[in-house]
């Protein structure tokens, strides 16, 4: 009722009749025009205008309305809505008037803040719905899902660019022989620490994620003798990369970051010290305990030798010829055996097997 | 037999560290001493102490204190507020208002004081 009364009262003005005009378009008001244009402008003798003789009403006739119709001629007026003024007073959202190349995005987000739909010009969705093959998840308008959600759209590229900039004038440039020669750096710099910072949202804006600190040590630099860098990789076990020479330690016992680095510092630290130190249990080490398997006292290389003894009486083989016997073929030998025996097999090392062994024995091709 | 005892087969990586002679067994002792990890081989049972001491205190854990479900004001209050500061917009509302007045504009009472409505007149007359 509230509506419908201020809806009659404004179709009922002028001003509704020009805004209606306007939104129906040029042929709106074609039939006034015309009625007004077809009078004849006579004066009586009071000077007055001849009033209009009323024969038809200025409205079309419901005869005519209803041939007009069953001959399909019949004109549809474009009516406006109810509710102009309101839509006409409500600004469309601001994503829609966006200009991509004439706007700056750090001007428009510059810092945190909850998500704006009417700003974000992206078509993002978010939710779940239980068919999503039928219909897509709900649209960012209205989407509580999105305002609950911490989001980073004022971390773009050129914001962190900003700030880089903005915070160069507190840093020191990066030593030159360093990048010059990326060698030196582990010389120069052995022990590297890394650790991950997060964004965290909660009761708390710490995240126990950050407590890990992994630290990478170049164990050549520890300048350690053979014996006590071996113990220090029985000691490190898996945390020792043989291919790089690193090892690794990774810390997440302690509560805060600190706390785990100077855990780090000291595991390190021990590790260093036991390595140099000698215990009554080392004499128990025999040749199992190696680290890698060795070609002297093996079993191989008895019987290798044994082998080559009896290659000597037979007579269909000619080891003299091919240095049979010889110390240095059976170094030799024994070198590629130990790697064979050390890293992973592959049909290569099997063939350098075989044809070290014919080698040996003075088999010939 | 040849399956048994071909070289890919034999293992070489880590020799000495897993296999129990007696000088591997003291140095894996010595090396879970210095990482501070379990030294003596333990069953699983007891394991359990190494895993509850090792997991997340309570305390520290976000989503089991009250902190993180805040209590939320009263959903009436809030539209009051809400609309009080212009902030909120409800249809239902303005047309109930607009009821309200009619029935004024009418002659009508709208919510009259307790004892003078129309079934506290029909006890009375009772």
């Amino acid at each position: 009722m509230h509506r419908l009364t201020h809806v009659s009262t404004r179709n009922r003005s002028s001003l509704a009749e020009k805004l209606r005009n306007a939104v129906g378009g040029q042929d709106f008001g074609k039939a006034k025009q015309i009625v007004a244009g077809g009078s004849i402008a006579v004066k009586d003798e009071h000077g007055e205008d001849f009033r209009e003789l009323y024969v038809m009403p200025k409205r079309k006739l419901r005869g005519q309305t209803q041939l007009e119709q069953a001959t399909g001629r019949t004109e549809y007026k474009t009516r406006s809505r109810f509710d102009l003024m309101d839509r006409l007073t409500k600004r469309p959202p601001r994503s829609e008037e966006m200009d991509p190349e004439a706007q700056k995005w750090c001007d428009v987000w510059p810092a945190a803040r909850t998500f704006a739909s009417s700003v974000v010009p992206l078509p993002v969705r978010m939710g779940t719905r239980p068919n999503v093959e039928k219909r897509a998840p709900f649209k960012k308008e209205g989407n509580l899902e999105l305002v609950k959600i911490p989001n980073f759209l004022h971390l773009t590229p050129p914001a962190i660019q900003q700030h880089c900039q903005a915070i160069k004038k507190f840093c020191t440039p990066f030593p030159p022989e360093l990048l010059s020669n990326p060698s030196a750096t582990c010389q120069h710099l052995p022990i590297s620490i890394e650790y991950s910072t997060y964004i965290h949202q909660g009761t708390s804006i710490r995240d126990i994620r950050s407590r890990v600190v992994t630290m990478k040590i170049h164990v050549a630099e520890l300048k350690l003798s053979e014996n006590q860098m071996e113990k220090l990789i029985r000691l490190a076990a898996n945390r020792y990369d043989e291919k790089t020479g690193k090892m690794t330690i990774i810390t997440d016992r302690c509560h805060t970051r600190q706390q785990n680095l100077d855990y780090a510092h000291y595991l390190l630290t021990v590790l260093y010290h036991e390595a140099q130190k000698v215990e009554k249990w080392d004499e128990l080490k025999n040749r199992t305990d190696a680290l890698k398997v060795e070609f002297d006292g093996s079993n191989t290389k008895t019987k290798l030798i044994d082998l080559l003894e009896k290659a000597k009486l037979t007579p269909g083989l000619s080891p003299s010829a091919a240095g049979c016997g010889d110390q240095k073929s059976i170094d030799e030998f024994g070198e590629m055996w130990k790697a064979y025996r050390n890293s992973e097999e592959t049909v290569e090392k099997t063939r350098e097997y075989g044809r070290q062994m014919k080698k040996l024995l003075g088999i010939q091709q | 037999m040849a399956a048994r005892l071909a070289a890919s087969r034999i293992v070489h990586a880590g020799r000495g560290i897993s296999q129990p002679t007696p000088f591997g067994k003291r140095m894996d002792r010595l090396s879970n001493r210095v990482w501070g990890e379990v030294v003596m081989p333990t069953d699983t049972k007891s394991l359990k102490v190494v895993r509850v001491m090792s997991a997340e205190p309570y305390e520290t854990k976000e989503q089991l204190s009250p902190k993180y479900y805040p209590n939320l004001p009263m959903f009436h209050y809030l539209t009051k507020m809400l609309r009080f500061h212009g902030l909120f917009f409800d249809d239902h509302v303005v047309f109930r208002d607009v009821q309200d007045n009619l029935k004024i504009i009418r002659g009508k009472v709208v919510r009259p004081p307790i004892g003078q409505g129309k079934r506290a007149q029909l006890r009375g007359k009772k």
